[in-house]
């Protein structure tokens, strides 16, 4: 599994693409795709919004991904950093940052590479 | 000299649950000396309860020795030539720019705290200081938040030019942004 980490707006998804050859049919979109078919995609993009979701409707996002991350054993977990501003004000907005802090934790560990992309150029973390 | 004689300064960083409370532990542990731990989060209500729970739980059965500093790090009572850790410069900072309920001069502030430090440096042997990154969201905040931002991201530049290593982490895995091989050669690496 691949972890693809930075700030917004920083060409995550595109260098994910060209770097592991995925078609955009086999991105899963995190903040708008559908929550109970993840299954065959290749890639997870905005992995915050999703756990962020599953969050909104009392899932618990670890079991969600994991059970992904079973099927997919190469998948590809593209997330935004959002942990890096100032504590939010809105309770929900602080535990969705813990949240997705800890999972990101957790799945860097399991990771085989992470790659932090910076206005577009990537940095490997690990791998 | 050699590195591993020297007393050293560490600052540690990283955004919200980034793992850098478990690294800076695990440095302290490996620098060795008498250990105390000096928390500065007032426990305001109950989520700040939980996460003084958490991070006592955390860094149980590591033999620290809890300190409680809300403001002041010149009147905390720790060893001389221990290991000290400050969890964390973020809660100082604001603990001390928003003191009884109202702003204070941030100039004032940032020499306060920096005089603290430099008793921790003078007093401790090993230092580590975490802090955080609240940097990199939208802004649009009030003028006591952007006070804030301002105090810290100078306390953070200041301490870095003073350490001897800096790391940030990122999902639990460090970046050396100073001082890499210091980190290595008390083996605080992932």
């Amino acid at each position: 599994m691949v972890l693809i980490l930075g700030g917004r707006a920083q060409g995550k998804l595109s260098y994910a693409m060209e770097t592991y050859c995925l078609k955009k049919e086999q991105v899963f979109d995190g903040e708008n795709g559908p929550l109970d078919r993840l299954d065959g995609y290749s890639a997870i993009d905005r992995l915050d919004r999703l756990i962020g979701r599953l969050m909104q409707e009392g899932k618990e996002p670890e079991d969600v991904i994991c059970t992904y991350l079973a099927e997919h054993p190469d998948a590809v977990l593209i997330t935004d950093e959002i942990g890096c501003g100032v504590v939010p004000m809105d309770a929900f907005l602080r535990d969705w940052r813990e949240k997705t802090g800890r999972v990101c934790c957790m799945l860097a560990k399991r990771a085989d590479r992470v790659e932090r992309v910076f206005a577009g150029i990537a940095t490997t973390l690990k791998g | 000299m050699n590195k591993g004689d020297r007393e050293m300064f560490y600052l540690v960083s990283g955004g919200a649950a980034s793992g850098k409370s478990a690294f800076a532990e695990d440095l302290a542990v490996r620098l060795g000396g008498e250990r105390v731990y000096l928390a500065t989060m007032q426990p305001w209500d109950a989520e700040c309860e939980q996460r003084i729970l958490r991070h006592r739980r955390l860094r149980s059965g590591k033999g620290f020795r809890t300190v409680e500093c809300y403001e002041d790090l010149r009147q905390a009572d720790i060893p001389d030539g221990g290991t000290v850790l400050v969890e964390c410069l973020s809660n100082l900072a604001a603990n001390c720019l928003f003191q009884n309920g109202r702003m204070q001069d941030p100039q004032t502030v940032y020499r306060q705290i920096l005089c603290g430090v430099e008793y921790l440096l003078q007093k401790a042997g090993h230092l580590v200081v975490v802090t955080n990154e609240l940097f990199s969201d939208g802004g649009g905040y009030d003028e006591g938040t952007q006070q804030y931002l301002i105090l810290l991201g100078k306390l953070n530049r200041t301490l870095a030019a003073r350490a001897d290593g800096v790391a940030e982490l990122v999902f639990g895995l460090p970046v050396f942004h100073k001082g890499g091989d210091f980190f290595e050669t008390v083996g605080a690496v992932v």
